[in-house]
C-alpha cells in the first residue's frame, strides 16, 4: 500500500479523528505502519470494545506524557465536587424553605449594597458640586420645586419658565419625569441621580425577578429531583407496607379499578402466605427491588434474606456467606427465622428466588385445597435422587406451617442435618424423612404451574431429547406445558419481573371468555352463597374433582398415607 | 440634596417598571408562538363501562357485539415468511375473516397473490380486493406480519361506531402538515373510509396509482394524503385514560422505557391493559404475548366485560 493509495488517507482521517475526539490536536506527521500476519490460517480477531478503548488510551497517553490522564482525573474531581455542592446547596437551601425571603435578601445583599454605595456616592459628589457653585439661590427654587412635585396641583410661576427651559433630549417618560421632579439649569446632577437609580432599579429588580424564577425551575434540575423521588418513593412504600422486624406485612392487596376481586380478597384473607425471597447484597438493587415492586406486594408477608442486615431494604442477615456453597446454609437458617418470628401469622412459607416471578393469587388457588396442618409441601416436582422426588428450588416452593414446623424440629433433632449445599434436593431429602408429603401442584387439565424457567422456553423452546429437563420431570410433560393459572417462573430478569406482571394482572383481552374455567377450590367452595359463578363452578367442578382423586391415589404409596387422605 | 435623593429613587421605580416590562414582554412572545404552532389531534376513545351501561342497554350491546366484524387485511411477502406463519398460528385466528395479501406466491404457505412488488399498489390491490368482498364485514383492520393485535380489544374501541361513517384510527403521525396513521401499529378503517377510498383510488390526479412526488413517499403517508383528499382523517386510538392503544414497538422495548422514566410504576406507566397492537416482535414474543393476553391470569380477579368473546374454533393456544 502506498502513500497515494486512498486507504491510506482514509487510516490517516480515521486516526486523526479519533484523536481529535479525545481533545488532542491532530497536528504534525501522522505515520500509520500496517503489521501483517505471518500465517494466513489464523483467524482475524478483532478487538473488543474494551479492548479498543483501552488501547486508544494507551496510546493517546503515549503521545500525550500521561497528561490526559490527570485531565480526566481532574474532572472527574470536579463533577464529584459540583454533585456535592449542588446536593448539600440544594440540602440548605431546603431547610431555610420556609424563610425564603431570607435567601432573597442573602442574594439581594451584594446589589442593595452596591446600589446604596453607588447612590452615597453620586449624593456625595453632588453635593460636592453644589457647594462649589453659588448654589444659595438654586437651593430655595429647587426646595419649591421638591414641595412642587409632592402637591404638583400648586403651579408656582417661579418654576415654570425652570420647566419649560429643561432640555429633553430622552424620551417623553423620562421628560415628563424630570418635569415633575423640576430639574434645575444645573439639571446635570438630578439627571445623573435619576439615570443611576434607573439603571440600579432595573438590576435590582432583574436579580429579583431571576430567583423568583430560578426556585420555580430548580426542582427540575439534577440531583434535586432524584432526593425528590426518593422522598416519594418513600411516601408510597408507607402506604404499601408496614415495616417490622425486617419484613414488610402487605397493608393493602393491589387492585385495579373496575375489576371485581372478591375472590382474590376472600382468598387473600383465607390463605396467608409468607414470601421470603432468596437475595444478597449485591443485588438488592439490581433484582430484588423488582421483585418488591411486582410480585411480593401480593403476599400477606414478603421477607427479604440476606447474609447481611439492611434496616433500609429491608432484608434480614443470616450470618452466612454468600455464593452457591451457602444456599442450604440461607435456606435452613431463613426458615428458621421466618419459623421463629412469624409462625402464627402465615398458613404457608414461600421460598423464591429473586430471580423467580410468583403469581401469588394462582399459588392461593392450589392451596386453597389444602390446610395450613397437612403436611405437605409444593413446588415444580423432580423425580431424581429422592423416592417421592423433590422440588425445583428455583422454581419456588411452598411449606405448610406443619411442614415448616416438621423441618425445624428436624434439624434440632438431627434427623436433618446440612447434607450437601444443592438447596433443593437437601430441602427434599429432609422433608422425606420428617414424613412430610410432596404434593401435586399441577392444575385439573394436568398441566405444572411452578416454571424452572421463563414462559418463552417453556411456549415455544423445543429442547432436545437428551436434555436433563425430560428426564428430571415426575409428571409427564403434556401437549399443553403451562396452566393458564401458572404459579411461577424462574430466570426473569428486572425488565421480565414487569413484563409478566404486565401479562398477568394487566394486559388482557377485553370480554374474552377463557377455555379452561378454573374450578372452585375446595377451600372458598363451603362459603359460596348464591351466586351464579359458584353454581355453575360447582356443577364444573365435581368431575374435576373426580379427575383429581385417581392423579392422588397413584401417588399414595409414601407410608403417610394416612394424612394424605386427611389433606384430601 | 433631597432632589438628588428623591430623583435616584425616582430612577430606580422607573427602572423596576422598565425591567418589569421587559420581562413581560418576554414572556409573552412564546405563547403567541405556540398558538400558531399546535395542531389539532383527533383521538378516538374507547367508551368506559359507564359510558357504556348508561348509553345502551345489555341487549342493545349484544347486538352491537354481533354487528362489529372485521376484516383482516394482512400484508405479507415470502422474506417474512416467519412472521407470516406466526401470524397464521396466533392473533389472527381472532379475526372474522383474515386474508393474507402477498407480493409473489410462495410454496409454504397460502395467501393471495397480487404479483406486485410496488408496496403502494399492493395495498391498493389489496384494499380493492378486501373491498368487493367484504361481504357484511364493515372493519378493516390492515396490518403487516410484524403486528400483533388483540381484536377484542380492537372491537371494544370501535363498538359504539358508526361504520357508515368514515374512520380511519391507529397511532397517528405527524409528517410536516400530514397526520398520517402508522403502518406498523395497524390501520384501521370504517366501511365508508374505504369506500371513499376506493372511489379516490380512480382519481388519478389526487390519487396516483405510481406515487406523486420525486422521492417516494411510504404508503401509509400516501394513504392518508387520498384519504385526506376524500375528507377522512387520520384520528388517535386512545383507550378510557387517554393512553395509546397502537404501538409500533414492541413491548420489552416499552417497558425498558417505562423502567427508566417511572422506576417506582413502571407497569402503569407503560402500557394500556387493552392495548390493540404492538410491532417489532420476535416469532417467539409473540407467542409468548398469546400466551400472557388469552391464558396467563391470576385467580380470583374477574372483569363482568359488558360483551363476550368466544375463543376460536380450532385453536389451542389461546
Amino acid at each position: 500500500m502506498g502513500e497515494g493509495d486512498p486507504q491510506w488517507q482514509h487510516i490517516k482521517d480515521v486516526v486523526k479523528e479519533q484523536l481529535e475526539k479525545a481533545g488532542l490536536k491532530a497536528e504534525g506527521k501522522i505515520e500509520v505502519k500496517i503489521l501483517t500476519r505471518k500465517n494466513v490460517e489464523e483467524d482475524d480477531q478483532w478487538l473488543t470494545e474494551e479492548d479498543t478503548k483501552s488501547f486508544r488510551e494507551l496510546l493517546i497517553n503515549l503521545l500525550t506524557g500521561g497528561t490526559e490522564e490527570v485531565y480526566k482525573e481532574q474532572k472527574r474531581q470536579q463533577e464529584l465536587e459540583n454533585n456535592y455542592r449542588f446536593v448539600w446547596g440544594e440540602n440548605q437551601e431546603d431547610s431555610q424553605s420556609s424563610s425564603t425571603s431570607d435567601s432573597d435578601d442573602m442574594d439581594f445583599f451584594p446589589f442593595v449594597f452596591t446600589s446604596v454605595t453607588v447612590s452615597f456616592v453620586s449624593g456625595v459628589w453632588l453635593a460636592f458640586t453644589r457647594r462649589r457653585s453659588d448654589a444659595e439661590h438654586r437651593d430655595k427654587p429647587r426646595r419649591r420645586s421638591f414641595v412642587r412635585f409632592q402637591r404638583p396641583r400648586r403651579s408656582s410661576v417661579g418654576a415654570d419658565p425652570r420647566r419649560r427651559s429643561s432640555s429633553c433630549p430622552l424620551s417623553v417618560s423620562t421628560c415628563a419625569a424630570s418635569a415633575d421632579i423640576g430639574f434645575s439649569m444645573k439639571a446635570g446632577s438630578s439627571r445623573f441621580s435619576f439615570y443611576s437609580g434607573f439603571v440600579v432599579g432595573t438590576f435590582a429588580l432583574y436579580v429579583f425577578l431571576r430567583q423568583v424564577w430560578f426556585e420555580r425551575t430548580a426542582p427540575d434540575t439534577g440531583s434535586f429531583a432524584d432526593l425528590g423521588e426518593f422522598q416519594q418513593q418513600l411516601e408510597e412504600e408507607k402506604k404499601i407496607w408496614k415495616k417490622e422486624r425486617s419484613a414488610l406485612f402487605n397493608l393493602k392487596h393491589p387492585h385495579h379499578i373496575g375489576e371485581d376481586s372478591h375472590l382474590a380478597d376472600e382468598l387473600y384473607k383465607k390463605v396467608r402466605i409468607l414470601c421470603w425471597v432468596m437475595t444478597g447484597p449485591n443485588n438488592l438493587e439490581k433484582k430484588a427491588r423488582h421483585v418488591k415492586y411486582t410480585w411480593s406486594r401480593h403476599c400477606n408477608i414478603v421477607i427479604f434474606m440476606s447474609s447481611v442486615d439492611d434496616p433500609d431494604f429491608p432484608t434480614v442477615g443470616l450470618g452466612t456467606k454468600e455464593g452457591r456453597d451457602q444456599l442450604y446454609w440461607k435456606t435452613i437458617r431463613a426458615f428458621h427465622y421466618a419459623y421463629e418470628h412469624h409462625a402464627e401469622e402465615a398458613d404457608w412459607f414461600l421460598k423464591a428466588d429473586d430471580d423467580t416471578y410468583v403469581i401469588v393469587d394462582n399459588l392461593r388457588w392450589i392451596l386453597a385445597n389444602y390446610t395450613a396442618q397437612d403436611p405437605i409441601y409444593f413446588g415444580r416436582r423432580f423425580k431424581p435422587y429422592a423416592k417421592q422426588g423433590y422440588m425445583s428450588g428455583g422454581a419456588g416452593y411452598v411449606l405448610s406451617r406443619e411442614a415448616l414446623r416438621r423441618f425445624v424440629e428436624g434439624f434440632q433433632s438431627k434427623v436433618c442435618t446440612h447434607t450437601t449445599s444443592v438447596e433443593d434436593l437437601a430441602m427434599g431429602q429432609c422433608m422425606e424423612k420428617v414424613g412430610v408429603k410432596a404434593g401435586d401442584s399441577r392444575d385439573s387439565e394436568h398441566r405444572e404451574t411452578f416454571h424452572p424457567f421463563v414462559p418463552e422456553q417453556h411456549l415455544t423452546a423445543k429442547f432436545p431429547k437428551s436434555f436433563w429437563y425430560w428426564s428430571y420431570c415426575y409428571y409427564p410433560i403434556g401437549p399443553q406445558c403451562c396452566s393458564d393459572l401458572s404459579v411461577s417462573f424462574h430466570y426473569v430478569d428486572a425488565a421480565g419481573m414487569y413484563l409478566l406482571e404486565y401479562y398477568a394482572y394487566h394486559l388482557r383481552a377485553f370480554g374474552y371468555r377463557h377455555r379452561y374455567q378454573s374450578p372452585t377450590p375446595k377451600g372458598l367452595r363451603l362459603e359460596q352463597s348464591g351466586s351464579r359463578d359458584s353454581e355453575k363452578h360447582h356443577q364444573e367442578s365435581a368431575p374435576e374433582e373426580e379427575k383429581r382423586v385417581p392423579a392422588d391415589h397413584k401417588e399414595d404409596r409414601p407410608p403417610d398415607a394416612k394424612e394424605a387422605a386427611e389433606g384430601k | 440634596m433631597l432632589s438628588e435623593g428623591s430623583s435616584f429613587m425616582k430612577g430606580m421605580v422607573m427602572g423596576g417598571l422598565f425591567c418589569l416590562l421587559l420581562s413581560l414582554l418576554g414572556t409573552f412572545s412564546p405563547i403567541s408562538d405556540s398558538k400558531t404552532d399546535s395542531h389539532h389531534h383527533h383521538h378516538v376513545k374507547a367508551a368506559s363501562k359507564e359510558e357504556l351501561s348508561r348509553r345502551f342497554s345489555d341487549s342493545q350491546v349484544q347486538e352491537l357485539n354481533n354487528q362489529v366484524q372485521v376484516y383482516c387485511v394482512i400484508m405479507v411477502q415470502p422474506k417474512t415468511l416467519i412472521y407470516w406463519a406466526t401470524v397464521i398460528e396466533t392473533w389472527s385466528k381472532h379475526c372474522d375473516k383474515a386474508e393474507f395479501y402477498t407480493s409473489e406466491s410462495s410454496k409454504a404457505l397460502e395467501a393471495i397473490d397480487l404479483k406486485e412488488n410496488d408496496d403502494w399498489a399492493r395495498l391498493r390491490k389489496a384494499l380493492k380486493h378486501a373491498y368487493e368482498n367484504a361481504g357484511d364485514m364493515r372493519w378493516f383492520f390492515v396490518a403487516q406480519p410484524t403486528t400483533f393485535a388483540i381484536i377484542e380489544n380492537l372491537k371494544y374501541l370501535i363498538l359504539t361506531k358508526d361504520p357508515d361513517e368514515p374512520f380511519y384510527l391507529g397511532k397517528t403521525m405527524k409528517s410536516g402538515e400530514l397526520d398520517y396513521v402508522a403502518y406498523d401499529s395497524g390501520i384501521v378503517l370504517s366501511y365508508e373510509a374505504l369506500k371513499r377510498l376506493i372511489n379516490v383510488f380512480q382519481d388519478e390526479s389526487k390519487c396516483p396509482e405510481k406515487g406523486r412526488a420525486l422521492w417516494k413517499l411510504s404508503e401509509d403517508k400516501q394513504l392518508a394524503v387520498c384519504l385526506k383528499y376524500t375528507g377522512v382523517f387520520a384520528e388517535n386510538g386512545e383507550d378510557a385514560h387517554g393512553k395509546g392503544l397502537f404501538n409500533s414497538r414492541t413491548v420489552d422495548s416499552l417497558i425498558a422505557d417505562s423502567i427508566k422514566e417511572n422506576p417506582n410504576d413502571v407497569v402503569e406507566g407503560c402500557c394500556s391493559d387493552l392495548a390493540v397492537t404492538f410491532s417489532g416482535m420476535s416469532p417467539n414474543q409473540m407467542h409468548v404475548m398469546m400466551f400472557g393476553v388469552y391464558r396467563l391470569r391470576p385467580y380470583g380477579h374477574d372483569f363482568h366485560d359488558s360483551l363476550v368473546f368466544y375463543p376460536p374454533e380450532g385453536s389451542d393456544n389461546d
